[in-house]
């Protein structure tokens, strides 16, 4: 196995003290630059660019309304991903396009096999093949067929991080789907020390039930911290956290059209949620800057008029009641991100995006209460965890420490 | 006896005797005036020029200041030689704050049990333990890996280790127990200990760990691992080397890949009651483990905690376990005696006097028909040279 280099990074975690700390110095170097470090090889035409997350299947019928935002392609999930992608080329798309086989809902990583490979066939089929084949059919850089990694399961991490190191290749995308406990305090240096080690762009995605940033305190600050330290990082199948990311650091993000491709399940479990038998699509409320369900839309607005989406040509939000709402949900959820884009994209340097992403949480977060003055219901709306934390935090972090890991890890 | 056949007392011994006993300099002073009678004139000042090696303690003076400090007139004048470098870097296990004096009469105790402990081992052949290794560890390689690279290494099998006591004196280190500080009285009527152990690495001498009498099983046994963690971990200081400790401890009694299925599901009191049981440690350790595996969230840790609080567990937890008893300083003092040494001899021999001596080493049984024969120590070491 090659030796990966060890100072790829120099926000990998080291020394801390006096002011030469290089870790200080090139997160303040971060601060000043106007976009987040590029990654060399395909992975390059990524930077700055928010995906659609979604399935080959939900994807066709949003395409009209991604190639009119400013959203830059497509992370097709699934077993149709494949044909998605190929498909998507012949006809001409030009954004990116990446292939998530979702392989860490196959297997759990492991030391022994950190990587899912198919194993029922005639002959072996090597991790380059997996790899080819989603260039093949057209994906701008190739994901790693990575299992899930639990949290503390190191040796696999490492184990699939030394291999993606010993491919020596720059169209590879290290897939890294995290329990989202590795962003807790006890696990976040570790996360960092080994990603940070890796040349190549890598991947993250976060597994947990629900929001899986609402299970930890510290989840936010971390998720900033990775995003800031490990380098070249890109926040995959999450949602509104996919803008938190680019502000601070991560190279790209994909969001996903609903719930379910907006995290992953931990391997082995259900997936969970309030109310089995709502089929009410999830919903982008944007002055709330969350996603709910149409149904609890229409339940809280039920005596009172709601907000109509100007991007979907005035459509009211509790409106959407039903599966069949699905895609103009989607389509809502994609046109209100992808007009944020243009304000993030205007920001001269990296911590203006963060003051300006703060201020837009900020906002959101006392509209919370408007909102429910109007609806004379207290506890209609809670904000997220996660958003609360986007606008309580510092909105960069502070080389010197304090503020940076304590807030909200008490 | 003659001030030739002890000798001058050290001023390092001095105050390392004084403050095994938590004495001040003016207590030790008021003790000796005590003991001289009303001629006495021993002050705070004389002990502390004493101390500083300002003016010579021989002769009566040296057996006064014995007297009143209950050890024998040779521990104070064992010269640098004898003693040794001192035990190395010191870790402690505390729960809350203690004072610098309680901290500085740990210290001492553990240095005085190391010393006590060299003497009875040069009089054995004791079989080398299979050796601590050293693992570095950092924000890459973490406690967790170092806990199970010892696990693999040391052979232990899968599942709970049923005597942490026996796999740290298997290694080669001195486990014994002391009243470190005795137990702070609390509001709900309960006690708690502020210390836990404490350990010392002497260079070129075997690992002693002192565990604090009246510590709980459970406590006592993460209390061990956590020792463990830093004599693997830490021949030199690290600043979150306590942190580090503790998780090599979690690790090493509660791995990951073995526990963490039986963690999923409906955490609550009755399934950590259960596992404390199984896994002998405290259903706090395991509340804590199962947050650092993914398995609790922040806010269901918090929940679960604030009911274990309201039940008094902060305290006292139900499922009390039995505190493991070394046995490696047990069976060296009982090797001794079936040699043919007598009590007398290896009090002496450690610097102790006969009744103390037998309180920190025969407060087990004795087997019967040893000790009695008169054969020195020191014989002994002569015959083990040849």
């Amino acid at each position: 196995m090659t030796d990966m280099p060890s100072d790829s990074h120099p926000l990998q975690p080291r020394s801390s003290g006096n002011g030469t700390d290089p870790r200080k110095v090139a997160l303040r170097a971060l601060a000043d630059q106007s976009r987040p470090e590029a990654p060399a090889g395909p992975a390059w035409d990524m930077t700055d660019q928010i995906l659609v997350h979604t399935s080959w299947d939900a994807a066709q019928k949003l395409l009209d309304v991604v190639l009119s935002s400013n959203a830059g392609g497509f992370a097709l999930r699934g077993s149709k991903a494949g044909d998605g992608v190929k498909q998507l080329k012949r006809e001409g798309f030009d954004g990116v396009l990446l292939i998530d086989s979702e392989s860490y809902d196959e297997a759990l990583a492991t030391e022994d096999a950190p990587f899912v490979l198919p194993k029922d066939t005639l002959y072996e089929v090597t991790l380059d093949e997996i790899l080819d084949g989603q260039l093949t059919c057209g994906a701008t850089v190739a994901l790693t067929p990575t299992g899930y990694l639990r949290a503390g399961d190191s040796e696999a991490l490492k184990e699939a991080a030394n291999v993606v190191a010993a491919l020596g290749r720059d169209d590879v995308l290290f897939s890294v789907p995290i329990d989202i406990a590795w962003l807790s305090n006890d696990n976040i240096d570790q996360l960092i020390a080994v990603l940070a080690r890796l040349e190549a762009p890598k991947a993250v995605f976060l597994g947990g039930q629900f929001d899986p940033l609402d299970r930890y305190r510290a989840a936010v600050a971390n998720m900033r911290r990775l995003v800031a330290e490990a380098g070249h990082v890109a926040v995959l199948r999450t949602d509104l956290n996919g803008f938190d990311a680019l502000c601070h650091g991560a190279f790209a993000t994909s969001i996903g059209t609903g719930g379910s491709s907006r995290h992953i399940i931990p391997f082995g479990e259900q997936r969970r949620s309030s109310d089995n038998k709502d089929r009410s699509p999830s919903v982008l409320y944007p002055d709330l800057m969350a996603f709910f369900r149409g149904s609890t839309l229409a339940k809280q607005f039920a005596n009172a008029r709601a907000p109509e989406c100007t991007a979907c040509g005035g459509r009211p939000l509790d409106t959407f009641l039903g599966k069949k709402d699905a895609t103009a949900a989607h389509a809502h959820g994609v046109h209100t991100w992808s007009d944020w884009i243009t304000g993030l994209i205007g920001q001269p340097t990296l911590v203006d995006r963060a003051n300006w992403w703060r201020n837009r949480c900020d906002t959101a977060r006392a509209e919370y209460d408007a909102v429910n003055d109007r609806l004379d219901q207290p506890d209609g709306f809670e904000a997220p965890k996660a958003l609360r934390a986007w606008a309580e935090l510092p909105p960069w972090p502070s080389p010197t420490e304090p503020a940076w890991r304590r807030s909200h890890t008490r | 006896m003659s001030e030739q056949a002890i000798g001058v007392a050290q001023p390092r011994m001095l105050v390392l005797a004084r403050e095994s006993r938590a004495m001040t300099q003016g207590q030790l002073a008021k003790a000796m005036q005590a003991l001289e009678g009303s001629d006495g004139k021993v002050s705070q000042g004389y002990v502390s020029r004493a101390e500083a090696g300002r003016l010579t303690v021989n002769g009566e003076r040296l057996e006064l200041y014995a007297r009143a400090l209950h050890y024998p007139p040779q521990l104070l004048c064992l010269s640098e030689h004898e003693v040794g470098a001192g035990p190395g870097l010191v870790h402690h296990r505390k729960k809350q704050a203690i004072s610098a004096a309680d901290l500085r009469r740990i210290h001492a105790l553990l240095n005085l049990t190391r010393i006590q402990l060299r003497a009875l081992l040069d009089g054995v052949a004791r079989p080398p333990g299979i050796g601590i290794p050293h693992i570095p560890v950092d924000a890459y390689d973490t406690p967790e890996e170092a806990a199970r690279r010892l696990r693999a290494e040391w052979g232990i099998p899968k599942g709970p280790i049923d005597s942490v006591v026996r796999v740290v004196e298997d290694a080669g280190a001195l486990v014994a127990c002391r009243e470190l500080v005795p137990p702070v009285p609390l509001d709900s009527g309960g006690a708690s200990v502020p210390v836990d152990a404490v350990s010392g690495c002497p260079p070129g001498e075997d690992s002693v760990v002192l565990l604090n009498a009246g510590t709980p099983g459970d406590r006592q046994r993460f209390t061990l691992a956590h020792e463990l963690g830093h004599m693997v971990m830490h021949p030199v200081p690290h600043p979150e080397q306590e942190k580090q400790a503790n998780r090599f401890a979690a690790e090493l009694l509660m791995p990951a890949q073995q526990i963490r299925d039986q963690l999923l599901g409906q955490i609550d009191v009755r399934l950590l009651l259960e596992l404390k049981g199984e896994w002998k440690v405290s259903m706090w350790a395991l509340l804590r483990r199962a947050n650092t595996l993914g398995i609790t969230s922040d806010w269901q840790y918090r929940s679960l905690a604030v009911e274990m609080s309201s039940l008094g567990y902060r305290t006292s937890e139900p499922g009390e376990l039995e505190p493991e008893m070394p046995t490696a300083v047990t069976s060296l003092v009982n090797q001794l005696l079936q040699q043919g040494h007598n009590v007398e001899e290896l009090a002496s021999a450690t610097y102790l006097h006969t009744d103390e001596f037998i309180g920190l080493y025969l407060s087990h049984p004795i087997n019967p028909g040893v000790g009695l024969p008169s054969r020195s120590v020191a014989s002994t070491n002569r015959e083990a040279a040849t």
